[in-house]
């Protein structure tokens, strides 16, 4: 295979050239405040490019694994691997870094200068968000892995002047960090295991087990429980979610839709990648425990969403959620890809959207948002009162919404599998769903009279708005363009 | 031409012509839902005109298939029963809209989610995709939530999400046991899955998944008939909905319960339905007497209507149950009269309602001194939803009598308590909202009907006196349709429809002159 | 053929919507002339047919007009038979008269056209009943009666007591029709039809006396509604509230007679169910004694008169249930005219009386409005048993036909004969107490003869309640061969010989004067006796009957309701529901609780949950 290749890496490479581009330019000419913005959102849309161009290539049969390092004879495995997987997850990511740039839009302002950092660094972020779901080494999955987390970090406590924002950043530094020293651990026990740090290829993971039979498993075990530890944490999966509702509220909210849409993203796609691209074989073991966390995510999720008084909490617990949802979809195996992807896709944007409609409601800088300060939105400005309405009905999993659909392959996929049970408390937590985001309708709707002045809107926040809203309807009443996609968007 | 798709884009389109409306003519709102409203209605029209009488089986069917892998696809077809039930839907919804003049505030809102309203309930009558029928059972919460939400009266947030929470639990299951038949079905075929009801019908389910599967759907239309036990969310849902979302809500939405067990529960799982058929005819019938009994003393003249709803729709559940085609197009039947009675009900209190502002039966008194025209058009309505002979309450409530005793004797004679109970509550409330001398001022002050009350009033009468006098050609149309439910019935299990007279069947007399014997005629 | 007779039921149904529609427009008088014309062409127009019958000219049919409800074989078609063209001449005949009389009983009321619409209705619902061919179609006669008698009562309705009563007479007759709409049940499972021929014809061959007996049972608790016997007769002395008019026609005349023709009707089934009979005979005779007795005590001139009619209706049921269903048939007839003829002659005292209706504010009227007096005299020897006037043939022929069944049949026969002279001694107390004696009116009232309208159909009914008796004579039953082909189908009983017949009639003719007697001497004197306290109140009270089924059935099923309502619904079965709600919400506030904000309760969460994880794994993967 072609070493030389780039097209395989060019979407990090795109984003790391937009990363230094901005920065340089911020050194060179300080006061270009206004151009910082705008790059980063033409790199987001050619990395997204890239993607396609990368997707057209796999299509050809141009995928496949690559830049082996032939001289380690320890490692012989290839670090980058391109196929429908990775393609989808570069184009995915790439909208949805820009979607999220978007809705950043006032905060980046606001920051003046310092804005140069934060998009850098959520070209940073988004860069190593692909690498977990590009790599087919562990390794090179936990550097991306990393690479993300510490952007995000910092990002989390980019307004230094808040303690709130402080205070979460740090919280989530030290438990990412725990979390990754824990996945990196699982690595290692997994090589120990295994020799092989890598997925696919000569002596890999897969060929280990196509060839041997496991004579001592516990070492294996105990690697996939601390790998699975660290992925948990990533998509806040209960009981590893505590962070992400601190987290998300201390946060600036013009941050947060990438913290939580890009991270969920990556964190399946390496999930996928890593379970069922690699230890297929061994999903008898895992598949339980998949179900277990999944069932414990909804039921926590939804019931903690239930008694939530601040409106980004909310959503936390939500996406707790609906990590359950995803997870009952990837029971079905190699068959549950095309669900995750779908649901996870299209709750991307949803979040997206939320946060930023948050972000607008309370200030991209604010650090908390009760849910009453949406009260009567619906007469501030009727615009967003709706789009926020249409939004929780889609994250509700109301038919004609794109969480409809999502809910539906996740548990065909998971029944198929032989995971009634799951099915079964899956629709009734739906329903403990249905009382908090209605609830959240009704308070936008309430007809207290409320004296505040309306809204107003920027533009980008709206395209960002209307961008998760355009995807929650139209994939919700004709999904089927995307599933033939997704459809084809699975690992070697 | 697709006319079951057109007639469900109809009042999208509708919806979106009025939500793309300038803000600034809000009074244009109003005339151009009215004028829209009465689209749908043509195209029914044309259905009903078109439609094959004497063919039991789906007509005007479409089926463009989105997904073969899960086995999803746009499948639509009408039959008897769902043809009246769109029927009644396209009816009701201009009437309701019509009667919307008093809604003043975020008018447009409130035209497009009730003609979404229409396009969800259409879908539910006429998907043969049960991923499709979930969708559009489940869709209709939404623009309802919102109706009673946003203009609803004092107790609104509480009632709505009751309304949602009731509705979704059933619907949680209703789910759980689509998807289950969905892959069973699917691996019956081989695919992954497949959602085609016609599909389904192919396969025959084993004894044990059918009881399952049949409490699973059961359960999600028991909620929404409603059945005892399940009502406790109709009277508030209805107290506080607008006098609209009662209309829609008492007239078409709780028939889906009813017409979806009808659908599927027994044409799906036979088995389990001659098993169960008892223990659900025994709910209808506490349902008739227990609903009735709680409406007599109910000091809320609308709650009054509601638990009449109860009572009523245990009647329709009960003759479905009875697994006899005298039951069966007796519940079909009355599912049309319960939505017109009802509906001309609810318009009425309505309209008691938005000049007093009340709907307490103690502050009312002598109102048919004031508003006689109003007192003669309530009382009509009263007695018709009393099952009046002459009027179409009467056709659906004899013959569901008529086929409940050949099947649960015991069940139709405590049923027929309910005409007694019906009297007490309706003549009682009437007795204290309209007779006697007036004692509170704002009666004396009332005004009579206007010119566009009694209009969309009339429809109604008509349609309730027409179907009552000569319900032929609508029997004629459902009879073939259910008679096909029932034959897969005695065909899949080892049920026998019970036998009655002295032939079996319904004897036709011979007229003309008559001979006389002689005296003795009588001891042969 | 006889086509056309669906005109005698469209006509009247026409006069009603005409007057409900446009009635205030049309107004007084014309609204009223219009319900009196419509209702008369009626009655022509089944004349001729009626006297084909007479003659012996026509045969009985059944004219079929179109399938109804299809499923059930209910049919929209007229059985034209003797029987029925009867109760057509009676409803059109004396209904029309009414009609004209109303026209100066209702005038000056506001909702003058309103009435005669009720009217025009209530003969077209009475006619549907008596045409019908089938029980189905009956039954919606019977209930559209029901109705009109519902409206008419109620019809000054600003009166409380007049809603009230109202309501009370339509849902009793609903607990009647419980009963009708079972028996309706069995019949179809049994007979798969409703027809009334199909079923009469095939009833000896298929019905076991099981099936009858309980068929007849529930057709006569209908008719105990209607026709209003023990135990359901309450509603039929409040129904008084109603426009006098509406008592004769409907209270008295028409509607309440209705039970009685529908159990003549099924004589077949009757006839096949013995046990029913003694059942029905008995009610029909206690009925007759009890409400005479009550009659006795009331001093409301139109409640003796309303009592009077229960007393009479017992009698008539009493034929049914001896099955002398020709008997039972010829008294409802002249009770129609004699009793429709003492209703109007009240209503026409009350009109004189400026609407006083106490007797004892009467006295002395013969003077001031001879017509009524004479006519209302005629009416008193008639329904009292004088002979020769209508009632005496008829109540005879029916006492006459239970002494001939001879053994305990004879007590029966005893109870008729005391009822007959309670009858006589009543009706005697209201002729005396209204016509005779000093005038006790309130002052100011200046009692005055009523306009032609009414006094018209005074005189004739007055000639009908004395010479139509004649029509049956026991020498010459025309009357019974008349019906014939309607009885056609039973086992006919023979007529009390003429030699017994002439002791029995001289027997109750002498009952019937003690009666006259003793009342004329009780009451024909300038000192009245005090009526009060003891037996006078309790009678007064009727025994209180409405109290005891207030305290026995009306209470505790209020009771129940607002438990259900109260308890029931809101706490146990709401209740339920809420508490699963209201339990995950509490189930949310504890896990609430965990989320500490504290990162090393966090990190201890991680870290246990790691180790869970690998036990998870290790369990599963039998790594141990």
């Amino acid at each position: 295979m072609e070493n030389a290749a780039f097209l395989p890496v060019a979407f990090e490479v795109v984003l790391l050239a937009g990363a230094m581009i901005v920065l340089l330019v911020a050194v060179v000419a300080g006061r270009s405040v206004k151009v910082w913005g705008p790059i980063a959102g033409v790199t987001f849309l050619v990395s997204a490019g890239v993607g396609v161009v990368q997707w057209i290539d796999v299509a050809d049969g141009g995928g496949g694994l690559f830049f082996s390092a032939q001289n380690l004879e320890i490692i012989k495995s290839p670090m980058v691997v391109l196929d429908g997987y990775s393609a989808f997850a570069a184009v995915l990511l790439g909208l949805v870094g820009f979607t999220s740039l978007l809705g950043s839009w006032d905060l980046i302002r606001r920051l003046g200068k310092r804005s140069a950092e934060f998009v850098a660094l959520m070209l940073l972020a988004v860069a190593g968000l692909h690498m977990m779901a590009a790599s087919p080494n562990l390794i090179v999955i936990f550097i991306g892995l990393e690479t993300a987390s510490i952007s995000f970090y910092i990002l989390a406590g980019f307004l230094r002047d808040r303690p709130r924002s402080e205070e979460s950043a740090l919280k989530y530094f030290l438990l990412g960090s725990l979390a990754s020293a824990l996945f990196l651990y699982g690595i290692a026990l997994t090589f120990g295991a295994t020799g092989s740090l890598s997925i696919y290829g000569v002596n890999s993971i897969r060929d280990f087990f196509s060839s041997t039979i496991l004579t001592e498993p516990g070492i294996l075990l105990v690697g996939m429980a601390l790998m699975l530890v660290g992925l948990f944490f990533k998509i806040s999966a209960a009981p590893f979610h505590q962070w992400a509702p601190d987290v998300y509220q201390g946060a600036p909210s013009g941050t947060v839709g990438l913290l939580a849409a890009g991270v969920k993203v990556a964190g399946f796609a390496a999930l996928g990648r890593i379970f069922i691209g690699g230890l297929i074989s061994q999903i008898d073991t895992w598949a339980p425990i998949f179900a277990v966390i999944a069932v414990l995510s909804m039921i926590i999720g939804t019931t903690l969403a239930l008694v939530q008084t601040d409106l980004k909490r909310l959503l936390a617990y939500s996406g707790v959620a609906h990590t359950g949802y995803i997870l009952a979809a990837l029971l079905g195996g190699l068959d549950g890809i095309p669900a995750m992807w779908f649901y996870v896709a299209t709750y991307a944007f949803m979040v997206i959207g939320g946060f930023t409609i948050v972000s607008v409601v309370s200030g991209p800088g604010s650090t908390s948002s009760p849910i009453e300060s949406v009260r009567g939105l619906a007469r501030r400005s009727p615009e967003l009162g709706w789009l926020l309405a249409i939004l929780m009905f889609g994250m509700s999993g109301m038919p004609f919404f794109a969480g409809f659909v999502g809910k539906i392959l996740a548990f065909v996929s998971a029944d198929s599998a032989g995971y009634l049970w799951v099915v079964i408390i899956g629709t009734l937590t739906t329903v403990i769903g249905f009382a908090f985001y209605f609830k959240v309708v009704a308070i936008i709707f309430a007809k207290e009279e409320s004296d505040e002045e309306p809204i107003n809107v920027s533009l980008q926040s709206r395209l960002a708005i209307y961008a998760a809203v355009v995807v929650t309807v139209v994939l919700g009443i004709y999904p089927w363009g995307l599933l033939d996609i997704v459809r084809d968007a699975l690992p070697l | 031409m697709p006319i079951l798709a057109i007639l469900i884009a109809l009042p999208l389109v509708s919806a979106l012509i009025i939500a793309l409306l300038p803000n600034r003519r809000s009074e244009l709102v109003y005339p151009v839902a009215v004028g829209l409203s009465m689209m749908p209605l043509v195209a029914a029209g044309y259905i009903l005109w078109n439609f094959v009488t004497g063919d039991g089986g789906f007509q005007f069917t479409e089926n463009i298939v989105f997904s073969e892998t899960i086995g999803f696809g746009w499948r639509m077809g009408i039959d008897g029963i769902s043809l009246f039930m769109v029927a009644l839907t396209t009816i009701l919804f201009p009437i309701s809209i019509i009667a919307s003049r008093s809604v003043t505030n975020k008018i447009k809102p409130y035209m497009v989610l009730m003609l979404i309203l229409e396009a969800g309930v259409l879908g539910v009558f006429l998907a043969l995709d049960l991923l499709l029928f979930f969708a559009f059972f489940e869709i209709v919460l939404v623009p309802m939530f919102m109706l009673i939400a946003l203009w609803g009266s004092d107790n609104r947030a509480y009632a709505s999400m009751k309304f949602v929470l009731f509705t979704a639990t059933g619907s949680a299951f209703l789910l759980v046991s689509i998807i289950v038949i969905g892959l069973i079905t699917g691996d019956a075929l081989g695919t992954l899955a497949s959602f085609s009801f016609e599909d389904m019908l192919g396969v025959d389910f084993v004894r044990s998944t059918q009881m399952w599967l049949f409490a699973g759907f059961a359960i999600a239309f028991a909620i929404k008939v409603p059945l005892f036990p399940f009502h406790t969310w109709l009277p508030d849902a209805h107290t506080e909905a607008p006098t609209a979302g009662s209309v829609i809500l008492a007239g078409v939405l709780l028939k889906m319960g009813t017409y979806g067990l009808l659908r599927f529960n027994l044409t799906l799982f036979p088995d389990a339905t001659v098993s169960f058929a008892f223990w659900m005819a025994l709910l209808g019938v506490v349902g008739i007497v227990y609903g009735a009994a709680v409406a007599i003393v109910q000091p809320d003249i609308k709650r009054l209507v509601a638990y009449s709803s109860v009572s009523h729709m245990g009647f329709i559940v009960l003759g479905i149950f009875a697994l006899t085609t005298q039951g069966l197009q007796g519940s079909v039947f009355q599912m049309i009269a319960h939505g017109l009675s009802t509906g001309a009900l609810f318009l009425l209190i309505g309209m008691i309602y938005v000049r007093m502002h009340t709907r307490k039966i103690a502050e009312f008194g002598g109102v048919a001194k004031v508003m006689p025209i109003y007192a003669g058009i309530f009382l009509f309505a009263a007695f018709a939803s009393a099952g009046l002979p002459g009027l179409a309450g009467f056709i659906g409530e004899f013959t569901i009598f008529m086929g409940a005793y050949l099947s649960f004797p015991v069940l139709a004679i405590i049923a027929g308590s309910g005409v007694i109970l019906v009297a007490i509550y309706l003549l009682w409330a009437y007795e204290r909202v309209f007779t006697g001398p007036i004692t509170n001022p704002k009666v004396q002050a009332l005004r009579d009907l206007n010119f566009r009350e009694i209009a969309i009033l009339i429809p109604l009468v008509l349609l309730i006196v027409g179907l009552g006098v000569y319900p032929k050609p609508v029997m004629e149309r459902i009879q073939p349709s259910v008679d096909l439910i029932l034959d897969r019935i005695t065909e899949q299990t080892d049920y026998q429809v019970p036998e009655f007279g002295s032939t079996g069947e319904v004897v036709e007399p011979h007229y003309g002159e008559l001979e006389v014997e002689s005296h003795e005629g009588g001891e042969g | 053929m006889v086509d056309y007779l669906w005109l005698i039921v469209v006509l009247p149904l026409l006069g009603f919507l005409i007057n409900i529609l446009f009635g205030k427009r049309i107004g007084e008088p014309l609204a009223g002339w219009l319900g009196f014309s419509l209702v008369a062409i009626s009655w022509l127009i089944a004349l001729v047919p009626t006297l084909d019958f007479l003659l012996g000219h026509a045969n009985p049919e059944t004219i079929f007009y179109y399938s109804w409800i299809p499923m059930i074989g209910a049919d929209v078609a007229i059985l034209w038979d003797p029987l029925a063209s009867l109760l057509v001449m009676i409803v059109t005949g004396v209904g029309a008269l009414i009609h004209l009389y109303s026209i100066g009983y209702m005038h000056g009321d506001e909702r003058f056209a309103r009435f005669f619409a009720y009217m025009n209705l209530f003969i077209a619902s009475m006619l549907i009943l008596v045409l019908a061919s089938n029980f189905a179609l009956m039954f919606v006669g019977w209930e559209l009666v029901g109705l009109s008698s519902y409206l008419l009562i109620s019809f000054w309705f600003t009166k409380p007591t007049a809603a009230a009563a109202g309501k009370k007479a339509f849902i009793v007759n609903r607990i009647g029709d419980w009963g009708f709409l079972v028996a309706l049940m069995i019949i179809f499972a049994t007979f798969g039809t409703f027809d009334f021929v199909t079923i009469f014809t095939t009833a000896p061959a298929i019905l076991t006396t099981g099936v009858a007996t309980a068929i007849t049972l529930l057709l006569f608790v209908g008719a105990t509604g209607k026709s209003a016997q023990i135990p359901l007769y309450i509603w039929l002395p409040d129904a008084m509230e109603g426009p006098t008019p509406v008592s004769a026609l409907i209270h008295a005349a028409t509607m309440v007679t209705a039970g009685v023709f529908m159990m003549a009707r099924s004589a077949v089934l009757f006839e096949l169910a013995p046990s029913t009979g003694i059942v029905v005979a008995i009610v029909g005779a206690s009925t007759a004694l009890f409400a005479a007795v009550i009659a006795v005590t009331q001093m409301d001139i139109k409640k003796v008169l309303a009592y009077s009619t229960i007393s009479q209706l017992g009698y008539m049921v009493l034929g049914i249930g001896v099955g002398a269903y020709s008997a039972g048939v010829f008294h409802l007839t002249t009770h129609a005219f004699f009793k429709a003829l003492l209703f109007l002659g009240a209503g026409s005292v009350i009109h004189a009386m400026a609407d006083e209706q106490d007797m004892r504010k009467m006295g002395g009227l013969r003077k001031m409005m001879p017509i009524t007096f004479a006519t209302m005299t005629v009416g008193w020897l008639a329904i009292s048993g004088i002979f020769p006037f209508s009632g005496f043939w008829s109540k005879d022929e029916i006492l006459a036909a239970t002494f001939d069944k001879g053994g305990a049949w004879l007590i029966l026969w005893g109870i008729g004969l005391l009822a007959a002279l309670l009858t006589a001694f009543y009706m005697t107390r209201l002729w005396v107490l209204t016509f005779w004696g000093k005038p006790r009116w309130a002052e100011g009232t200046q009692p005055h003869e009523s306009p032609w309208t009414m006094t018209v159909p005074l005189i004739v009914l007055g000639v009908f309640s004395l010479m139509f008796g004649w029509f049956n004579t026991p020498a010459r039953l025309a009357f019974e061969h008349f019906l014939e082909p309607s009885f056609a189908l039973i086992v006919h009983h023979e007529a009390p010989s003429l030699k017994s017949f002439y002791v029995l009639a001289t027997i109750a003719l002498i009952v019937a004067i003690a009666g006259i007697v003793w009342g004329w001497r009780r009451y024909h004197r300038t000192d009245l006796p005090v009526e009060e306290g003891g037996f006078w109140k309790n009678g007064l009270n009727a025994f209180y009957v409405d109290e005891f089924y207030g305290k026995v059935f009306v209470a505790p099923g209020m009771t129940i309701s607002e438990w259900f309502a109260d308890t029931v619904d809101p706490k146990i079965i709401d209740g339920a529901a809420t508490g699963i709600a209201s339990g995950v919400e509490s189930f949310g506030d504890e896990l609430k609780k965990t989320q500490s904000g504290r990162t090393r309760a966090y990190a201890a969460g991680i870290a246990i949950g790691g180790i869970l994880l690998m036990l998870a794994f290790l369990v599963l993967g039998g790594g141990l």
